[in-house]
């Protein structure tokens, strides 16, 4: 179960440069909190886009959920004909077919999106019904749930992200960009799946907005224990809530692992082109100074407070 | 996704990407209008309108050479034509020219119940297709079946035949003649489109329809608004790639299920599209008015267009051949 890549490789056109190069990965259906890491262009979203069955890759072997996702063919070929079926040994019943057209939308696709649900940047884009309530039943409506089923998946998903029960029945385009975003996200809860993917959740919310936010995220893990999967450019963020990092620099995966370990490594960190948290900036520039001592680097105010009281962060 | 329409721009350092873009606009027209002047061969000599074809052929050739761009390009946009350019040749080439003897006699008649008959074969192996081996051979077996099948002569009971259909040698002339005709004039204008960016074009329209101005029309206004519709295509198009693949996410359909459903699917789509390029269209006019922008007023240019040494070449050498061509049919 869960999420498993094995070399996995993935290109826009069949010339072109390769996006994804030898990704291998492994992500547990329960209780991962992992953070994507990465230059601008290193291939982020388009690994969460390939999850999701959004883009298809052309080698390697990609499980989701128990459903193999089948790589692209170059020619484009109906794969759901019975022909093509028996030429290319897709009877078993758990493959997915789908045309080699990029992006993919098909049918048969949608098992997969059912597991794992994709919030984008700037989710509020999505966003066209004419109250939340509706907006919220969008995602529920197509997985063909009863419509009683659907409003229950929905107030759920609303009530997952702390959203005012009276504003239910307000337009979307009324709302303000954090309430918006949180709607947002609650179309994606509602569909219940089993992973949960957000693109850069953070981004454009003021300070107050991105706690609340990410806290919400941990609340709803501990609920739900289901694997959350967030890519972010801020590493305050990244530090306060990561269980585990994933860097990837040149379409290729450099790092996967615990975050302190990265923090640490001054000089990898600049080689992936990633910041400091910046406690942890200027917990160094305090050390310099014999101001402070620790052994284990301070990544968030808290750990700060310890080292500074004279404790140690692992006690 | 920079493969749309608009952007056909190709980038290369030459002499035709130099020249001015009004200067490009004037001589593509004056060469359609010349190209379009020169003396059909069903009634001129035959050989001369070919002569001067092969030589717009000639000139054209030159130019594509000189702009370095791919020859692969070009093919592509006359591959886009190829349909209309094929029926044209078919067309003219079974017209029939006044009093002559036929070049090649195709024994064809043709009757309604054939005609059926053989459509139902077609819709049959377009509906069975997906079943089939070897699609390709066997659609050119099943052309070649109906040809001969239309030549069969099944005697009068069967409603009403047409007469023989007849290959004239002038027909031919004329099919070549008219087809190729086409094919420069887009090979002409894919010069134009490949050389010239879409901005400078419409500066050069800008500058075509400035006489316009005397009868209170704003052309500035009009020109600026050409430029920002063509750079906000490809903005839009990605930003409804975006919309298209979170609806998607969410398990929207847009290919399949009934109608109602497939409207209905275009409707998140399209509502989210609309909002954004609302959004789009009020921070652009916002950035605009604080970089001073007022509508109607005159504005300093930061490419000022002039005409160079080469422009004037090229004019004269473009006058030159209409005049040439016009003496041509006049004398």
């Amino acid at each position: 179960m869960g999420i498993n890549f094995q070399n996995v490789a993935f290109r826009y056109s069949p010339l072109g440069k390769d996006v994804l190069q030898d990704i291998n990965l492994e992500v547990e259906e329960n209780d991962e909190f992992v953070f994507i890491l990465g230059h601008t262009g290193s291939g982020k979203s388009t690994l969460v886009q390939n999850i999701n069955a959004l883009l298809l890759p052309y080698k390697g072997k990609l499980n989701v959920m128990d459903h193999q996702v089948i790589t692209r063919y170059r020619h484009p070929i109906k794969l759901n004909t019975k022909l093509n079926k028996k030429r290319y040994n897709l009877n078993k019943s758990k493959h997915l077919f789908a045309k080699s057209n990029i992006p993919v939308y098909s049918r048969t696709l949608r098992n997969i999106r059912k597991h794992i649900g994709l919030v984008f940047q700037f989710p509020e884009y999505q966003l066209f019904e004419s109250t939340v309530l509706k907006d919220v039943m969008f995602g529920p409506k197509n997985f063909k749930y009863s419509k009683e089923e659907c409003e229950r998946l929905a107030k759920e998903a609303l009530e997952l992200v702390d959203f005012p029960k009276e504003l239910y029945d307000r337009s979307p385009f009324l709302l303000s960009g954090g309430q918006m975003r949180r709607v947002a996200i609650a179309g994606i809860l509602a569909i219940n799946p089993d992973v949960i993917i957000l693109d850069e959740p953070t981004v454009g919310l003021d300070p107050k907005g991105k706690d609340t936010l990410m806290n919400l995220l941990v609340d709803i893990q501990k609920k739900t224990h289901k694997s959350i999967i967030i890519i972010s450019h801020d590493m305050n963020v990244v530090a306060r809530y990561a269980k585990r990092i994933i860097v990837m620099k040149q379409s290729r995966i450099v790092y996967d692992g615990e975050k302190r370990r990265l923090f640490e490594d001054l000089d990898k960190l600049h080689e992936y082109n990633l910041d400091l948290p910046t406690v942890s900036g200027l917990s160094m520039e305090l050390k310099k100074k014999n101001l402070i001592n620790y052994k284990h680097l301070p990544l968030t105010i808290e750990e700060l407070e310890t080292v500074i009281k004279g404790g140690d962060i692992y006690e | 996704m920079n493969d749309i329409a608009l952007g056909q721009y190709v980038h290369k350092n030459s002499i035709i990407h130099s020249l001015d873009p009004r200067t490009k606009f004037i001589c593509l027209l004056i060469l359609m209008i010349s190209i379009f002047l020169i003396p059909s061969p069903a009634d001129y000599n035959p050989k001369i309108s070919f002569i001067i074809l092969g030589g717009f052929a000639l000139i054209i050739l030159i130019v594509v050479i000189l702009t370095k761009i791919s020859p692969l390009k070009y093919l592509k946009s006359l591959m886009q034509v190829i349909f209309i350019v094929s029926f044209v040749f078919i067309v003219q080439m079974l017209s029939k020219p006044s009093d002559e003897t036929s070049l090649l006699d195709l024994n064809i008649k043709v009757s309604i119940i054939k005609i059926i008959i053989i459509l139902t074969v077609f819709v049959l192996f377009f509906v069975f297709r997906k079943f089939l081996h070897y699609k390709l051979i066997l659609f050119i077996t099943l052309l070649v079946l109906s040809t001969y099948f239309l030549t069969i002569d099944f005697g009068k009971n069967l409603f009403k035949e047409t007469p023989i259909l007849h290959i004239y040698k002038y027909g031919l002339y004329k099919g070549a003649f008219f087809s190729l005709r086409i094919l420069l004039v887009i090979m002409l204008s894919t010069v134009m489109t490949l050389t010239t960016k879409p901005t400078d074009l419409t500066n050069a329209i800008e500058w075509l329809l400035h006489p316009l101005t005397f009868i209170k029309l704003n052309v500035s206004i009009f020109a600026m608004m050409i430029s920002l519709a063509l750079r906000f295509i490809p903005t839009l198009f990605n930003e409804a790639n975006k919309i298209l693949k979170s609806q998607a996410s969410r398990g929207a359909d847009f290919k399949e299920g009934h109608l109602k459903d497939q409207i209905f699917q275009m409707v998140a789509l399209l509502i989210p599209m609309f909002v954004v390029s609302y959004k789009r269209a009020e921070d652009l006019a916002d950035a605009m008015e604080a970089r001073g922008y007022i509508p109607g007023e005159r504005r300093t240019k930061l490419n000022i267009l002039r005409f160079k040494f080469s422009d004037y070449l090229t004019f004269i050498l473009c006058v030159g051949i209409i005049t040439g061509i016009i003496l041509l049919r006049v004398l």
